[in-house]
């Protein structure tokens, strides 16, 4: 269970704790895009990622997310990582770089520098995401998703139902967790080994966690949807909101950075800018 | 001495925020063939020592000899017949019911006795023989377990563990939700399989049952054994301190001792003895 | 004096069953008074919480409640009334701290936001939740849970709250408390009546008014010392007795007369020590 509960919220009173989380969302997703964004060189590309990386860790140490915890869940990617490598070093490519020969197969530098790429940009998403979920409570996110999808609803989209749902959603998981590791060790008395064995009885094993589960949070749900409605919840009812978001001027001003950063970013990928050749008339990969 | 905790503690998320030492140097002797409660406070520690038991949870640190079956801190010690081990020890947690998920209430049943090691035919039939032994003859035998009372699965639940003929079996809180019906019931089942020669080890909140079924009790107080005696004894003084209530006979008894008559409380274990007693006082006083 | 909930000739069958849930089920309670209702698993008295909360509709038979008929096009109204508590700590518990979770109902019922905050912590501290307030609901105890359903509740300013056994679940510790509040409540405000669904006879004693259910037929009603005095009944259908009436009783069999005035452990206590 340790590895479901990585991104979870980390009360503190930090500055990035007490920011409008629908600042802290639209931030996360810009830098996101400028990740993604197509750069003229792997080296422009990495030193933008290099950039962004600096700043997420600036970030996680103001919103005091310890690092053990980000190293503990990037090491939770390492299946990714051997995956990516295998998909581009070992997949032949043809360019004009060769980087090792080995018994003649080629392993070429670009498909390394492809791969670096790529595993830097996955540690990056969670780097940023974690800065997010650990310094945002996870009504605040619904809140600020709700906020976003608001102009959905003028063509009939139910956002503050969707934002229940997830809310729901949200409060339910460390229960429902609670159910699976109850059930897990219910069965277990009952000899099931969910560790080891051959592959039927490891389905065997799951279904008589899974189906518990199903029934179980068939009759939360019944419940809950019970208690709701005799506390008045009405979907298509106008509610207030107990929860306000207040967007401030440290919100203008991380508003702006992000959006500064991502200008520059956008402009050397859209003109396929490359800054090193362009400033110091140096030739990169 | 079938179940021996020598030195047991135990911390759930050690060096983590979550932190938590849940059990403190537990050394315990529990009896073979005894009725033996378990009783403390929400968060005592109670359902955490009984999972030792099973070797559901490992100590942080000492040895917990159950039969010969060895649950330690350290890995090397453990014993290797996990099944073994469940099969001599039947855990029936709190809410069982929430654990069927078979297509038919003897399927669910010979599911334990087939995961340590039974037969198909031998399973069902003493499936058959733990549904008789609850109670819910032929009729019920091919029936789905989700179309039944919440009583009924609870009896399933049970005959689920019974299957496998545990040499000790640890009941948590069995008449948690049941009408008092339904709950003597149970307890008397409990009885009936201690006095045929099963260990029968109950945790439980209601000092009322401790008080009517059991040889012995184990008072557990923030992680640590308080007090281990008989019901007569332990309920012969205030439990307020364990924040636990005495059972209704004994605060009553208590409450007149108060008042200056006093009663031989050793011999009370129903409302019928407390009259006698109160008679016997009133005729000679 | 005016009731606060009449039903009239109820009878109810769960839709693909052929037995009654109910039958022919007639009670009232009146104003202000705390009502238990008694019986086994399957007895209906569930069912009969399911009914007057609305969230089964009846076919034969009458329920009035606040003097009205209750219909579908009232329900909204009359449900403003009333506030229910059910068994499930957990499944009632909508908000993802206990701060939201009384916030919920305020919003459904679109209080302002300013409010919000000094209406949280009055009722908050009603249940002696006040130091809980930002808790998320895994790290509450059962008892904490429903206490916070119950602030919930009185949040809404009812003036029926039903309890649909809504101590089951919880530790002796936990029903005392919750049962506590609920006496307190009544102390403080004799005008709120309280429908007690439950299986605790103890609970049930200390009620105004006692309503025994058997496979969904009314067996026995009235006074908690009344009904219980009927003790061959309660047996015939495996209740048991408080404890005041079995000691009671047991002492009588052993030739010790007990006064017929003594409705209390404390009374009896007395008697016996004069």
């Amino acid at each position: 269970m340790a590895s479901l509960t990585i991104g979870r919220y980390v009360p503190y009173n930090s500055f990035i704790h007490k920011m409008d989380p629908r600042a802290k969302l639209f931030a996360l997703i810009i830098l996101m895009v400028a990740i993604f964004l197509p750069y003229p060189t792997y080296v422009m590309s990495f030193t933008i990622q290099g950039i962004i990386f600096l700043f997420g860790v600036f970030l996680l140490w103001r919103s005091h997310v310890s690092f053990f915890r980000v190293l503990k869940s990037l090491a939770a990617l390492w299946i990714m990582v051997i995956f990516i490598l295998i998909i581009y070093v070992l997949v032949p490519r043809t360019t004009n770089y060769p980087a090792f020969d080995i018994n003649g197969f080629v392993i070429y530098w670009d498909s390394i520098l492809e791969a670096a790429r790529i595993l830097l940009r996955l540690v990056l998403m969670i780097v940023l995401s974690m800065v997010l979920t650990s310094s945002t409570k996870p009504l605040d996110l619904t809140a600020a998703l709700e906020w976003y999808l608001y102009p959905l609803k003028l063509i009939g989209f139910p956002s503050h139902i969707v934002a229940m749902i997830i809310s729901l959603a949200l409060r339910f998981i460390p229960t429902i967790l609670d159910d699976v590791e109850r059930i897990m060790k219910a069965q277990s008395s009952r000899g099931v080994d969910f560790e080891n064995g051959h592959l039927g009885t490891k389905i065997k094993a799951i279904v008589s966690l899974i189906i518990p589960l199903f029934v179980s949070s068939f009759i939360r749900s019944d419940e809950l949807a019970n208690a709701m409605e005799c506390r008045g919840y009405d979907p298509n009812a106008k509610r207030t909101r107990y929860r306000k978001l207040h967007f401030r001027a440290v919100d203008f001003i991380e508003t702006f950075v992000v959006l500064a950063i991502f200008a520059g970013c956008l402009t050397l990928s859209i003109m396929q800018l490359d800054a090193f050749k362009a400033i110091w008339g140096i030739t990169t990969l | 001495m079938p179940v021996k905790f020598k030195k047991v503690f135990f911390t759930y998320s050690p060096k983590s925020p979550f932190e938590y030492e849940a059990l403190r140097d537990i050394n315990l002797d529990l009896e073979s063939g005894k009725f033996i409660a378990l009783v403390g406070k929400t968060g005592s520690g109670k359902s955490t020592l009984v999972q030792h038991i099973n070797s559901l949870i490992h100590p942080t640190s000492g040895i917990v000899d159950i039969d010969g079956f060895i649950n330690s801190g350290v890995k090397k010690e453990r014993t290797k017949d996990i099944k073994g081990l469940r099969k001599h020890v039947g855990l029936v947690f709190q809410f069982p019911e929430y654990q069927l998920f078979e297509e038919s209430v003897e399927k669910d049943v010979a599911f334990g006795p087939k995961n340590v090691g039974m037969k198909e035919a031998e399973a069902i039939d003493k499936a058959h023989w733990a549904l008789e032994k609850v109670g819910l003859g032929k009729s019920f035998f091919e029936r789905s377990p989700f179309e039944l009372s919440g009583g009924e699965k609870r009896k399933v639940a049970i005959a689920g563990i019974l299957a496998m003929e545990p040499k000790i079996l640890v009941v948590d809180e069995p008449t948690a939700g049941l009408d008092p019906a339904a709950a003597k019931d149970t307890m008397s089942l409990f009885k009936k399989i201690n006095e045929e020669g099963t260990t029968v080890i109950l945790v439980t909140h209601d000092m009322d049952l401790v008080a009517s079924y059991c040889d012995e009790v184990v008072v557990m107080e923030n992680g640590k054994v308080e007090a281990q005696c008989s019901p007569s004894k332990l309920f012969g003084r205030d439990l307020s301190e364990y924040s636990l209530q005495n059972p209704h006979i004994f605060d009553f008894a208590l409450r007149l001792k108060k008042r200056g008559i006093d009663l031989d409380m050793s011999s009370i274990r129903t409302t019928e003895d407390l009259a006698k007693a109160i008679a016997k006082r009133c005729k000679h006083g | 004096m005016k009731n606060i909930l009449e039903v009239k000739n109820l009878s109810y069958t769960y839709q693909g069953e052929n037995a009654e849930a109910l039958h022919d089920l007639s009670f009232s309670v009146p104003a202000g008074s705390y009502v238990a209702i008694v019986g086994h698993n399957g007895s209906g008295k569930s069912t009969l919480a399911k009914i007057i909360a609305g969230l089964c509709s009846y076919k034969k038979g009458k329920v009035t409640l606040f003097g009205e008929e209750l219909n579908k096009n009232n329900l909204p109204a009359l449900r403003k009334r009333m506030g229910l508590v059910f068994q499930n700590p957990d499944n009632q518990f909508v908000g993802s701290s206990v701060r939201d979770d009384i916030a919920f109902g305020l919003e459904n019922r679109q209080v302002p936001s300013e409010k919000m905050d000094d209406i949280i912590l009055e009722y908050a501290t009603k249940v002696s939740m006040e130091k809980y307030l930002d808790h998320a609901p895994e790290n509450l105890s059962g008892g904490q849970k429903q206490r916070v359903a119950i602030a919930g509740v009185l949040a809404m300013k009812p003036e029926l709250i039903i309890y649909d056994e809504a101590t089951s679940m919880l530790d002796p510790i936990g029903k005392k408390d919750i049962l506590d509040i609920t006496f307190g409540l009544r102390e403080e405000n004799p005008d709120l009546s309280v429908i007690s669904i439950t299986h605790d006879i103890e609970e049930a004693l200390r009620a105004d008014y006692v309503i025994v259910l058997n496979k969904g037929k009314l067996v026995l009603e009235g006074k908690p010392s009344e009904v219980f005095a009927h003790a061959d009944t309660l047996k015939e259908i495996h209740l048991d007795a408080p404890f005041l009436m079995s000691l009671i009783d047991s002492l009588k069999k052993e030739g010790v007369d007990v006064p017929s005035d003594v409705d209390s452990l404390e009374k009896l206590e007395e008697y016996l020590c004069q």
